[in-house]
This record gives C-alpha cells, sequence and structure tokens, in this order.
C-alpha cells in the first residue's frame, strides 16, 4: 500500500510537470494565399526617413484631444513622411457606462502601453527613439519628430494592400542600404479613421462630446504588436519581401481604413514605417 | 533589511529558549538542550593597479567577502541560518552580490519514517545529472533550493524525496530567487535491504530513479521567422544502477529531458539525452577504472533565459580528473561543454612492493589517467527543422572535433622519514574553442607540464614541502609559441606545527608568443594556527586565470595586493 502511494505521487507529479510540444511552430494562419502571384517591387535603394507618431489615448482623457490634434497636424504636415496613430490604452480607456462604453482598445494597443515608461495619457512615442519604453508628452513631439527625420535612412520599404473578398493580402518590401546590427520584425497594424464616439473634453463646453471623432486609430494588425521577426544582423544590400493574409475584420470599414508597416530594431526603435497604398 | 535580520536573529534566540523550555518539560529526565555550532570565513583583499599583469582597481578599493553560519541542533530537529557579506564583493565572485545579510535559512526535523526540511536546502539525485543543488562558495555559487523537501522511508531500503523549491540566484542583502519553480521526485532501493533473503550477499545492487520538473511562466518565442510555443513545464526523467561485488563495482545512470529551448541550445526543441557508464576492479596495491559519458543537450535551468553559472538544476560531471597543482589546474582546466560531448577515461592505480627493487623501503605508488571527450556526432539541420530541432544525432559515437585530451601519470615515494618525493607529468591537448580558457589562442593547445613535489621533514613539528612546475606549449606550423608562452612555478611551504605557516610562490611567464620579457607573479603569505582558529596574511601579484572546482570554473581576473582570511569553527 505504501509502495503504492508512492507510485502513485510520482506518476502524479511527473504527468503533471511535462509540456511534451510535437509541434512548437505556431500557425499564425497568414500565410499568402491570394490567386494572384505576388507583386514584385523595384529595388529602393534610397530614400528619406519616414516617421511614426504614437499617441496613447483615451475617451475619458480630457487632455487627450489637443495631444490628437497635435498627431494629426504633424502628420498631415508631414508631407507624407510622417504617421500617426491613436493607441487607446490605459485605464481612462477602459469601458465604462454609457456614453463611454466602447471599447476601442485591442491586444496590440495593450502591449504597446504595457512597454512605456511612464504610463499616463496623453503619452507619445516618435519612432520610439529611445526605445520602447520611451514616452514623451505631446510639447516635444515636433522637436522629437524633426530630429527623426533627419536622420538616415537604413532601410527603405515599399508595399502594397489588396482586398480580396474577405482577405486582404498585404505585401511589404524591404532594402537595406546600411547594416542594422540584431532582429529586425516587422508589424502591419491597421488603422481606422471616422469613428464616432464619446470623449472627454476638457477644452470644451460641454466637456463630454458624444460624437467624436477618432482618427487614425490602431484596430488590429496582420502580425501582432511587436510584429515578426524579419531577418537579424541585416547587411546593406540584403532585400527581403514578405505576403501575409489575413482574413478583414468586418467591424472595420475598410474604406476608412488603411495598414502601416513598421520595422522596428532589435532596442526597439523604429527603423521605417510606411503607410501601404490600396491596390486599384 | 534590519528588520529581517533582527526576525532571523529572534527566530534562532526562540529556538535556543525552545530547547531550554523543553528541557524543562521533559518528563524522561533528558537534561539535552540541544546545541549550537557554527563556522565563519572572512576575506579581505586590498587591490593596487598593476599594469604589467593587468590588474584594476575597483571603485571600492577593496574587496571583503565574509559569512558565518549558525546551526542550532536538538535531536532530531535542527535549523540554522548563514549570514553573509559581499562588501563589495571580491573581484572574480559575481559582481552581482551586494550588501550583507541572510543569504540561506533552513529548519529540518525528522520524526518516525520522515525527514522534513522547511526554507533552503542541498539536494542530488544519483551523480546530479538530473538535480543537484549545491555551493561552491570559492566560485560564488550556490544554486540553493528554497521550499519544501520531504524525504520519506516507507520500508527498509527505499527512501523517496519529493521536493518543491525556486533556486538561489543572486544576493542584494537578502536571498534573490530565480522565477522558476523546481518540482522533483527521486527514489532509491536497496534491493539488499528490502529483500530479506539477499541480506547478506556479497553482490549488493542499488536502484534508482528520479523525476524533476521546471515550470517558469512564458508564452511564445521567435526563432527566424517563426513563431513558437514555450513548454512552461518542462520535465526530466533519469534510472541508475549501482552493482557492487567484492572488488568489483559498476553503475549505470540514463537521463532524458523533454523538449526545453533555452539559451544554452540556441532555443532549439531537442530532447536532452544523457548517459553514464563507470567500472571498476580494485585489491590491495591495484585498481583500474572506466568512465563512460556522452551528454547531449542536458544543460537544465530554472531560468531557460540564463547562462553560465545561473540557476543550474544539474551538473553534468567532467570526464577529466580534478587536479590540484596549479599550472595544471588553472591554466588548462576543463569543463564539461553544456551542448554535448562523448567522452571516456581509464585510470590505474598500482603500488610497487615495500622493499622490492622498484618499490624501495617504503614501496612506490603510481596512479596513471587517461581522459579524453569529444564533439557528438551530428548533423545540422535546415529549413524549419534547423530552426526548430538544430541538428540530429546520428549515433553515441564521438564526433571529428576533440575536446579535451588529458593523460597525467603521478609517482610518489616515500624516501625516508624525512623525505618524500612525488612526480607528476601531465599532457593536455585542449580545444580552447570548446573551453574558452583563454582569449590567446584558438584551437588545440598541446601543453605538457612536469611537477617535482618534494616534503622535507626537517626537525619534530618542522616541515617544508615545495613544489617546481613547469609547463610548456607546443608551436604551431608558422613557429610561434601557442597560447600564453611557457610558465614555471615554484611554490616553498614551512610548516611550524601546530601554530605558524609561512608560504612563498613565484609564477614565471616566458617564451610568450609575442617574445615579451618574463613576467613573475610573487605570493607570500604568513598564517597562524590557533586550535579551529585560522589567520593568514599574504601579499603578492596572482595572474588572471581560470579557477575550476569539480569541473565548473569561473575567470578570475589578475590582482595585485595584501590579502587577509580568518577562519573559525565552534
Amino acid at each position: 500500500m505504501r509502495l503504492l502511494t508512492t507510485i502513485s505521487l510520482a506518476a502524479t507529479v511527473c504527468f503533471s510537470g511535462c509540456d511534451v510540444i510535437d509541434n512548437p511552430v505556431i500557425d499564425l494562419g497568414i500565410g499568402y494565399r491570394g490567386e494572384a502571384l505576388v507583386p514584385e517591387f523595384s529595388l529602393l535603394t534610397g530614400g528619406p526617413r519616414h516617421v511614426l507618431i504614437e499617441d496613447f489615448t483615451a475617451h475619458e482623457c480630457g487632455n487627450c484631444p489637443p495631444a490628437a490634434v497635435v498627431a494629426e497636424a504633424l502628420a498631415e504636415g508631414g508631407g507624407g513622411l510622417v504617421h500617426a496613430i491613436a493607441v487607446h490604452a490605459g485605464p481612462l480607456a477602459a469601458v465604462q457606462d454609457a456614453p463611454f462604453d466602447t471599447d476601442w482598445t485591442c491586444e496590440e494597443a495593450e502591449l504597446w502601453w504595457s512597454q512605456l515608461g511612464i504610463q499616463v495619457n496623453p503619452i507619445g512615442r516618435v519612432n520610439r527613439r529611445g526605445g520602447s519604453g520611451a514616452s514623451l508628452p505631446p510639447t516635444v513631439w515636433e522637436a522629437e519628430m524633426e530630429a527623426a527625420l533627419i536622420e538616415p535612412a537604413n532601410l527603405h520599404l515599399q508595399g502594397l494592400a489588396v482586398e480580396d473578398g474577405d482577405d486582404v493580402h498585404v505585401h511589404v518590401h524591404g532594402s537595406f542600404s546600411a547594416a542594422v546590427e540584431g532582429e529586425v520584425r516587422l508589424a502591419v497594424v491597421v488603422l481606422e479613421s471616422g469613428l464616432v464616439g464619446a470623449q472627454l473634453n476638457y477644452a470644451s463646453d460641454p466637456e463630454v462630446l458624444t460624437d467624436y471623432e477618432f482618427n487614425h486609430m490602431l484596430r488590429g494588425s496582420v502580425s501582432g504588436g511587436d510584429g515578426l521577426p524579419w531577418i537579424a544582423d541585416a547587411s546593406a544590400g540584403d532585400v527581403l519581401q514578405s505576403d501575409y493574409s489575413m482574413v478583414w475584420n468586418p467591424d472595420w470599414s475598410i474604406e476608412n481604413c488603411h495598414l502601416l508597416a513598421i520595422a522596428t530594431a532589435s532596442d526597439g526603435e523604429v527603423l521605417a514605417v510606411l503607410e501601404l497604398p490600396w491596390a486599384e | 533589511m534590519t528588520k529581517i535580520v533582527s526576525k532571523w536573529l529572534l527566530g534562532l534566540a526562540v529556538l535556543c529558549f525552545c530547547g531550554g523550555a523543553l528541557k524543562a518539560q521533559d518528563l524522561s529526565g533528558n537534561e539535552d538542550q540541544g546545541y549550537i555550532t557554527g563556522n565563519v570565513q572572512v576575506t579581505m583583499q586590498t587591490y593596487n593597479a598593476d599594469s604589467l599583469i593587468g590588474a584594476v582597481v575597483p571603485p571600492g578599493k577593496t574587496g571583503f567577502n565574509a559569512f558565518g553560519n549558525l546551526i542550532y541542533t536538538k535531536g532530531d530537529f535542527s535549523a540554522g541560518l548563514r549570514y553573509e557579506s559581499y562588501l563589495n564583493p571580491l573581484l572574480g565572485f559575481p559582481g552581482r552580490f551586494h550588501g550583507t545579510g541572510i543569504g540561506y535559512r533552513f529548519a529540518r526535523y525528522k520524526k518516525g519514517q520522515f525527514d522534513v526540511t522547511i526554507g533552503n536546502f542541498y539536494e542530488q539525485f544519483g551523480s546530479g545529472m538530473l538535480l543537484r543543488a549545491y555551493e561552491e562558495r570559492n566560485l560564488g555559487i550556490d544554486n540553493a533550493l528554497d521550499g519544501f523537501r520531504l524525504i520519506w522511508r516507507p520500508v527498509d531500503g527505499l527512501v523517496v524525496k519529493g521536493l518543491y523549491g525556486k533556486q538561489r540566484m543572486d544576493f542584494d542583502s537578502r536571498l534573490i530567487n530565480g522565477p522558476g519553480i523546481v518540482r522533483a521526485v527521486d527514489a532509491e532501493l536497496d534491493v539488499n535491504t528490502l529483500i530479506a533473503s539477499l541480506h547478506d550477499s556479497k553482490t549488493r545492487i542499488t536502484l534508482g530513479g528520479s523525476f524533476v520538473s521546471r515550470f517558469q511562466a512564458g508564452s511564445t518565442l521567435s526563432v527566424d521567422t517563426l513563431v513558437l510555443e514555450v513548454p512552461q513545464n518542462v520535465g526530466a526523467w533519469g534510472y541508475r544502477a549501482n552493482l557492487q561485488h567484492k572488488g568489483f563495482q559498476a553503475n549505470l545512470e540514463y537521463v532524458t529531458k523533454i523538449n526545453d529551448p533555452n539559451a544554452d541550445n540556441t532555443y532549439t526543441y531537442r530532447r536532452g539525452e544523457g548517459v553514464l557508464i563507470g567500472a571498476g576492479w580494485s585489491t590491495k596495491g591495484f585498481g583500474v577504472t572506466f568512465s563512460g559519458k556522452a551528454v547531449d543537450n542536458m544543460s537544465f535551468r530554472s531560468d531557460r533565459n540564463l547562462l553560465l553559472f545561473d540557476l543550474p538544476i544539474n551538473y553534468i560531471p567532467a570526464i577529466t580528473k580534478l587536479h590540484s597543482y596549479n599550472l595544471a589546474a588553472t591554466l588548462y582546466p576543463y569543463a564539461t561543454v553544456i551542448q554535448g560531448e562523448v567522452g571516456g577515461s581509464a585510470e590505474v592505480f598500482y603500488t610497487l612492493k615495500r622493499g622490492s627493487k622498484l618499490g624501495g623501503k617504503y614501496g612506490t605508488k603510481i596512479a596513471a589517467q587517461w581522459a579524453t571527450a569529444f564533439s557528438l556526432d551530428t548533423t545540422n539541420l535546415t529549413g524549419v527543422e534547423g530552426a526548430v530541432y538544430g541538428y540530429e544525432r546520428n549515433s553515441w559515437k564521438p564526433g571529428s572535433e576533440l575536446y579535451i585530451r588529458d593523460v597525467n601519470i603521478e609517482i610518489s615515494r616515500k624516501i625516508s622519514n624525512k623525505w618524500k618525493m612525488k612526480y607528476t607529468y601531465f599532457h593536455f591537448d585542449f580545444n580552447t574553442l570548446a573551453t574558452p580558457v583563454t582569449t590567446a589562442y584558438k584551437g588545440i593547445v598541446r601543453a605538457n607540464v612536469h611537477v617535482a613535489e618534494v616534503a622535507w621533514r626537517i626537525k619534530p613539528k618542522h616541515s617544508l614541502r615545495t613544489e617546481f612546475q613547469v609547463l610548456t606549449t607546443g608551436i604551431d606550423d608558422d613557429g610561434s609559441k601557442q597560447d600564453r608562452g611557457d610558465w614555471a612555478t615554484v611554490l616553498a611551504e614551512y610548516t611550524v606545527s601546530p601554530h605558524w605557516f609561512f608560504s612563498f610562490q613565484d609564477q614565471y611567464n616566458y617564451n610568450t608568443a609575442e617574445g615579451e620579457s618574463g613576467l613573475h607573479y610573487i605570493y607570500g603569505s604568513i598564517g597562524h594556527i590557533e586550535g579551529s582558529n585560522r589567520i593568514a596574511v599574504g601579499y603578492g601579484k596572482r595572474r588572471e586565470g581560470i579557477f575550476c572546482i569539480g569541473g565548473v570554473c569561473r575567470a578570475v581576473p589578475a590582482s595585485n595586493g595584501f590579502e587577509l582570511t580568518f577562519t573559525s569553527s565552534f
């Protein structure tokens, strides 16, 4: 009986202590499945640096609408080189009683929020300069953007987004004009504009606006917020292309959406960012 | 922190008090109040800059390592703690050890079939290839478990151990454990004790089996362009057997581990395996032993992301013998290649009889050993298979890359009542790419070491022991000397029993590859012993090198300065 008890206890420990994984590869379901051949891109060996401005915002953040104005103005004045994302995350973005009963957050937004060194709304990152934890108040976004714009671009992106029934195909082409140490990751995220909902705004009267228009809102991604590994220790002249297919979320109005390709270095800084044009 | 320390000291005081209280209630008349034992070790070192040997001065200018154990024992109950100080740590010790506080504490009692430990404890299953929680204080290695351990002896001859705990990883004025949880069970069966008819058999058989599991939170990891699922629970298990019959003994141990992507195996999912075989026979004046070892991907830690000395759950013994002579021990010490290796060794002992022509008046002892280890016989996989599993092993045969060949012979003879002599020769073919003990040479270093040791009892209570060592390295095809050239060491230790000892050592580096003039590393010390207390002061230069204990090695930087050591026990 004692031996039996001993063996039973040991067996319990053994069976519960092993995660045998026959095939550890996780199928993300984003392999290219379009019928059309993937597009070919001509080699791009130079070009200006693009800049990503991430505006961490929330519907119950009364100081956020002025920050959104700053981000949108910088993007509009950036001549196509500056890309803004409104990232709804943090406690003030939580679903509350009406009128703040819409969930504008997503997994990618929460991931990016978790990376911030200072978690407060409004706060932002500009090309994630200083690493993914660096967070900047809106007052310095412009200066940071100007500093980022004059940095040399080591990676040059081209791309295309193709609507195909329930799917959207994404093609991203990259060429390196200088070596980049460490792992480069590629994220493709979905942004939506023209969304209407409630927003607290201390600068308006009344402070609660029920028809506030949200633009460039982060809705999701093809690749996860951190993106997928793309290349390690890239050398000048390296060229690569990734082709993905995603099942489009019907909650997203495709005519109001655009996709951003974001390539990041191993320290989290944005190497390159590009708004993918929709195929005609 | 002070509060924590006070709490523990108070706890120990309470234990002592309870011991006294128990005495008062002991109706059996037992006067045992229990007792406290302990020991202290203090090492303080000063540092001077010395550009010749590359010695640097740390910001604190001195290093101070100290610890003291206090253990209270009363009958089958014991409890204790170890107080540690790193103010700041000595160079060569883990630099992240800081501060002063309690680094180890435990309570243990035995009652009937059960033996329970609460708090910190050390443990080893079999040879340690599955689990070995141990301490090598001089290397700064301490992976003590912190949790609960139960030892159960349900029947005579069977010992079952079960444990749950975290492992010590760091020290910053307190014990800091790693993130993983270790769960383990081990059973060892003494067949002769269990089966009455075998009680008096000359053949003794012991069987054992273990299972060890680590839990560490995790989700996915990326390898190339793949996203992979991380196993949070990694299990390893093994079996062992030991057979003894008169002068013959043999042992066999097999271990295996499921998919465990970690920093040691570059996050691949290959299973791990290990085999250890040993056999030996000895009779009066003669003995021979053989051992074989093959390990493949058996690195097992309680944090999958760490390397080197951090949080090892298991221990893979080295196939080579641990050498004690300075040059052989610190210039080319072999440590197991943790990713995998195949090796074997043979050792023979023979004593030439007293009074024989060759043996001399007191006899002569001869010991010789051959040990070697090679890479595994593998084929690298490509594509997704390569990214996930890395390689496949073709066989347990040795691969093409030599890691170590160590051949040594030792002849020792007592010449007279006053004189003893020992000569030892070592030959190493040492792959510095597999075991990177030097940055000066990449490849196979061929080294020969000759050591002559002479012990002379000058008069009652006065003795002198000297060592003369020479190490020469090979010459490459381009005519250059290998590694850092040749070395010679002279050591003299003069002892006036029972209280005093003096020592002097000069290590001389010559015939260097760069043709530099020789460097002397001179170190002298004086010490006093008073019962169980020992204090010593030394001054001089110590070269950078590799310090190894039990096949585990740590790089120690060069230093120049005073060293004060004090050890005591009660």
